[in-house]
Parts: C-alpha cells; sequence; structure tokens
C-alpha cells in the first residue's frame, strides 16, 4: 500500500476516509512529457482513463518471473484541435513534438488520483498510480476525441540487448542489478530485494535485457515488474511470508465477488531443469579469419566473437597470438601493441585494438587468435519432486522451462520442492469488483476481504495479483482487484526473512 | 433586457426569444453504486447548467443574425447573459443549428430555432 501522496506527504487521515466514504469527490491528474524533458498538466482535456497492473498471467502464479506489462488508456478532449498534428488550431510545441522522427512514441506519462478532501477549503490529494510511456495514439477526428496507450516503463527497454562478462557466484539480484547497469537503469530507478540464491555463472551476450532478467527473477521463484512510479522492483519468493494485511473489504465495499481457481497448475510433481557449468581449460576461443591492414600510426579495432562464454581472456603474446608483416613480408610484430579493451571484454565478445607504431611502414595482420578459459555447460539434468498428497490419481507434472540461472541440484530441488507443494492443491483466486476505488493500492499487497450473505462469510486473506482501474465517463471510480488466496501460500507465520528477522530467529524455508 | 452571447471579442444581441423565455437545467455528473451488501456510494463531481432557448417564428432577418452570432461563437468558450441577467461561460452543444421553416400567406418564411448550451466547467 502507498503511504505517501504525490506531494511526498503521508496520507492524510481525510484521505484514508475518502477512500471508503460514502459520499467523495474523486479527482485526477494527467501529466504527459510531450518533448521527452517537460512534464504537461491536461487534466483540463481528460474524459477518462483507465488500466492495468498485473504480476503475472492468470494462470502462473506459483512461479511468477517477470510481471506482465502494465498498461492504460487515456482519453483526452481534442475540441480545439490541440493534439491534431496538422490542424491550425493545435499546440504549436505539441505540433513539433508529434511531428518528429518517432512523434510522442515513448514520452513519459504520469496519472495521479485521489480526492479532493480537508476543511474548511477542500484541496485535492492524490497518489501516483501508472507511470510509464506513450505506446500508441488515435485522433478520433468525429467524436473530437484524443487517445493514448501508455505501457509501463518496461516499454523503454524491450528492445534493449546487452552484453556482459561471466561473473562468478552472483547473487541473483546482484545479477539483475548488473543487467540493469547494462540497460542504463538508474539505480535510483529500481528496487531489488536480496535474491535466495547464488548463481555460480552468469554472462549475457546481447540478450534481450527485459526477459532476461525476467529469467534470473524466476531462477530465485520471485517477480519482477515495473510499479506505478516507474521503477523496476525484483520480489523474492518470501516477500509475502511476513507480510500484515493493509486493507480491509467487507461486503460495504463489494459490487461483486467471483470465487475461481487456477485448474491448470495443479500438479502431483514438478520438475526443474538445472544446467550445470564448469570452467574448461585455456584453448583457443577466436581465429581471425581474415587479413587486416593498419596504415602507419594508426590503430583499428574489431570484434572477436566466440561461440562459447569466456570466463579469463589470455591478453594477446607475439608470435603465440599474433603475426603482422610488411606488405613486402618483413616481421613487424615488433612495431605493433596489439591488447584487448576493458570495456570491451564480455563473455562471448571481446575488443581487439592493433597499434601500427611504425612511422612509415603499413602493416598485414595476416593471423590472429584469442585464447581463454572458456565454460562448458554439462549436459541438462532434471530435479523430479513429487506432491507429499498427490492431488490427483495418475501422474500430473509439471515442468519449469529451462532457465539458464538455474544451475546447481541445490536450486533445482528447492524451486522443484516449493512448486511440488505450491501444485499440490487448488489456490483460490478471487476477483473482487470494489464499489469504491482506493488508488493507493500495489500489487503484492495483503489485503483481508469477506461478503457476508454471499461466497465468503469469514474474512479471508489474499495478495494482490492484478487490479485494473477506471475513471471517467460514468463519474466513478472504480476498481477490480485479483486476488491470490493467502490460505495455502504460507504453511507457518515464522519464516526468516533476510534482512528482516533477526539471526538466530524465525524458520528457514525449504 | 436581451440576451446577448459573446466569444471574447465581439457581443452579438441575440433575437428575444419570444414568451417561451429559455430553459435551464443543473446537470448531476455524480455516479452511484450499489455494494452488494446494498450500501450505497457516490463519486461526486461537480454539476453543469445545460441551457436551452427555443425561437419560435424568427423573421429571415432575425434568424441571420442569430445565424451570425452562432457562428463567431459556436466552438468557442463564451459568455451567455440571459434574460434575466445570469451568465453563463458555455459552449453551443453538438455544434447543431436545427431551424424549422414555414411560410406565411404572402410566402415569407418564418424560422423556429432551438439551441443548447452546456456550461463549461
Amino acid at each position: 500500500m502507498q503511504a505517501t501522496n504525490t506531494a511526498g506527504a503521508a496520507f492524510s487521515a481525510a484521505f484514508q476516509t475518502a477512500c471508503m466514504a460514502d459520499a467523495r469527490t474523486p479527482a485526477c491528474k494527467v501529466y504527459i512529457q510531450w518533448d521527452g524533458a517537460n512534464w504537461v498538466d491536461e487534466t483540463l482535456n481528460l474524459v477518462s482513463h483507465q488500466g492495468e497492473a498485473r504480476l503475472s498471467a492468470p494462470d502462473d502464479s506459483a512461479l511468477l518471473g517477470q510481471g506482465t506489462v502494465g498498461s492504460a488508456t487515456i482519453a483526452l478532449n481534442n475540441r480545439n484541435r490541440r493534439y491534431s498534428r496538422l490542424a491550425s488550431g493545435g499546440d504549436a510545441s505539441l505540433r513539433a513534438a508529434f511531428g518528429g522522427r518517432g512523434g510522442v512514441s515513448r514520452r513519459g506519462v504520469r496519472i495521479y488520483q485521489g480526492f479532493t478532501v480537508g476543511s474548511p477549503v477542500p484541496a485535492p490529494e492524490y497518489c501516483q498510480i501508472f507511470d510509464g510511456v506513450i505506446y500508441d495514439w488515435a485522433d478520433d477526428d468525429d467524436q473530437m476525441l484524443f487517445s493514448l496507450q501508455a505501457r509501463d516503463r518496461g516499454n523503454l527497454y524491450l528492445q534493449t540487448k546487452v552484453s556482459t562478462p561471466v561473473r562468478r557466484n552472483y547473487r541473483l539480484d546482484e545479477w539483475i542489478a548488473e543487467l540493469a547497469d547494462a540497460a542504463g537503469i538508474a539505480a535510483g530507478d529500481r528496487s531489488l530485494e536480496p535474491a535466495l540464491f547464488t548463481v555460480p555463472w552468469a554472462w549475457a551476450d546481447a540478450e534481450g535485457v527485459m526477459s532476461e532478467m525476467g529469467r534470473a527473477a524466476q531462477a530465485d521463484g520471485g517477480w519482477l515488474y515495473w510499479n506505478h512510479h516507474g521503477k523496476l522492483l525484483f520480489k523474492n519468493l518470501l516477500a509475502w511470508a511476513g507480510q500484515s494485511s493493509v486493507w480491509t473489504i467487507t461486503a460495504d465495499d463489494l459490487t461483486a465477488i467471483q470465487p475461481g481457481q487456477q485448474i491448470d497448475l495443479l500438479a502431483t510433481e514438478v520438475a526443474v531443469e538445472w544446467q550445470p557449468r564448469q570452467a574448461d581449460e585455456l584453448g583457443v576461443c577466436f581465429t581471425l579469419d581474415e587479413r587486416k591492414i593498419i596504415g602507419p600510426g594508426q590503430t583499428i579495432e574489431f570484434e572477436a566473437k566466440s561461440g562459447q562464454p569466456v570466463w579469463s581472456y589470455f591478453l594477446p603474446e607475439k608470435d603465440t597470438d599474433y603475426r603482422l608483416v610488411s606488405s613486402g613480408g618483413g616481421d613487424m610484430n615488433e612495431h605493433a601493441t596489439v591488447t584487448l579493451v576493458e570495456a570491451g571484454r564480455n563473455a562471448q565478445r571481446a575488443t581487439v585494438r592493433v597499434t601500427n607504431n611504425h612511422a612509415t611502414l603499413p602493416m598485414i595482420l595476416i593471423w590472429f587468435q584469442l585464447r581463454g578459459i572458456k565454460l562448458q555447460g554439462g549436459p541438462s539434468q532434471e530435479i523430479v519432486v513429487a506432491a507429499t498428497t498427490p492431488p490427483l490419481t495418475g501422474t500430473y507434472r509439471r515442468s519449469v522451462p529451462s532457465n539458464v540461472y538455474i544451475q546447481s541440484d541445490a536450486q533445482a530441488t528447492a524451486l522443484a520442492s516449493f512448486l511440488a507443494e505450491r501444485n499440490s492443491r487448488l489456490q483460490p483466486l478471487w476477483r473482487l469488483s470494489l464499489m469504491r476505488g482506493t488508488p493507493a493500492f500495489e500489487l503484492g499487497d495483503r489485503i483481508t476481504f469477506s461478503a457476508a450473505g454471499r461466497s465468503v462469510e469469514t474474512p479471508r486473506d489474499g495478495h494482490i495479483l492484478a487490479h485494473a482501474w477506471e475513471y471517467g465517463d460514468d463519474g466513478f471510480f472504480s476498481q477490480t482487484l485479483e486476488v491470490l488466496d493467502r490460505e495455502y501460500l504460507y504453511p507457518y507465520s515464522d519464516y526468516f526473512v533476510i534482512g528482516s528477522t533477526a539471526l538466530g530467529a524465525g524458520r528457514a524455508w525449504y | 433586457m436581451a440576451i446577448t452571447w459573446n466569444n471574447g471579442t465581439t457581443t452579438y444581441t441575440l433575437p428575444a426569444p419570444g414568451k417561451t423565455g429559455h430553459r435551464v437545467r443543473k446537470v448531476s455528473q455524480s455516479a452511484t453504486r450499489r455494494a452488494v451488501s446494498g450500501r450505497l456510494g457516490i463519486d461526486l463531481r461537480p454539476a453543469y447548467w445545460q441551457i436551452t432557448i427555443p425561437w419560435p417564428m424568427l423573421t429571415q432577418a432575425e434568424k441571420t443574425a442569430l445565424e451570425t452570432a452562432y457562428n463567431a461563437c459556436a466552438g468557442i468558450a463564451s459568455t451567455l447573459t440571459l434574460l434575466d441577467g445570469r451568465s453563463f461561460t458555455v459552449l453551443a452543444a453538438q455544434y447543431d443549428f436545427p431551424e424549422d421553416t414555414v411560410m406565411d400567406v404572402d410566402d415569407a418564411p418564418f424560422y423556429s430555432v432551438e439551441l443548447q448550451f452546456e456550461e463549461v466547467l
């Protein structure tokens, strides 16, 4: 649950009262970064906004990995053709933004939702419910409406590829941080919980950063997603274990409650594949297949790519690793400096720099090889853990797809054991349609809910897997929550939580 | 007192609407929902005025004057002052200018026009 409003202060008591009040006055703000730098308040033209944030696909809440993409749709009144690129009545600065090569694609969007509260002079108090970027837009000329489709901040990095050196014994959150650094996600724009597992070997070679971080989160049994403040969050598997309920919902607050379950998750056993890795002996990892000519005093760089990850490169040695000659065939090795660029040494590619120190003669690189210690992958192995009490007769196996960050027997066993228990019974899922939306909800929040006279007579607890909101056309700020029942998630209440539980106390998880 | 319509630049005096006067109505934007327990929730939004002015049997000159004002003010947040002195910042709703035409015994046309305005909040 968010604790502070958009002014940076704790929510006022009046705001909290307004969330559940019989009569209240919703207020909202929409800001758009049309030029990519300055936030422009477009609230005056706002017709409606709606959106959704979700931790996982509905059929996969047991091992979440990467959250699904958050989205929002904003409808703006285009009465004065403010948002029409070619209309003379529009705003000149907006016309410039729309007319650029990329239009307003990937420009920032923020939505604040709140209430007008307080006395004697009521004033609006907001909390932020969405931070993302423009994905697409449409101008409805007939209706004079302009609509924006926005996606969460992760959209900025969907096409970002990263390469890294090989890392040894990194905790998975440290690895996610390294990937985030490589993608340019600032430390202030992310919040990563300590991971449970350490991965013996990790590297990236021109990998999509979002999917790679998602895989790392999955290998830890955790979640990775972008929140309403545009921050990248990683939560480990125990993030919910010690959480207290932050909100109570009763029949007075619900327009509908719909029970469900994830029938396809049921399994009698779970298989987790793991991929052992080990360092090989020193060997050749790259051989140059062409000749390169370097003029006098000139420096060239080229990329040496390896089919396998290289843990450690050896600096090229003359005569052993390269041979440079003059155009007449004379030895030029003494006149050259051959080295590896420090920043260019990644797991499967290294940048080689050759400098011709001779003042007058060109040289030809006729042979070059790069040596290093490569990583060898052993054949994939599989851990299969059967449910203590099978939910079905016969064999129903659920498999965790191959994940390069599951590299040890212990890690695979822990994940398989956890999933075997989690999937050995139906996990109830609840869809709560709230009469009054509460904008401060966050994904993962533990809430208590009941609906006397309906399907839930006594209060239950669960965690918010998804929330969708809508404000506008009908004048109501409404919200729908998808809640994973907590009853069977954590059988005990005293787990050791990293960074929270005192040493010597708490129960170890698996 | 006459009805006037000012678009920020020019004040137009509109024809007298006749004995039917004008209609104003405060329109609520608030919405209600009922919980499964029966409890009622209301999300309040500011109400706005909707003003309807019928002009029955305008002469051609009067209709032309009204249309001139309409063309200059419609679609622009403008100030409408009514017969009783109240004024509102309005838009002419839906950009409609509906007119019904009848001819008298001398084949002279008369026009009945009804405009609707919505207050800009």
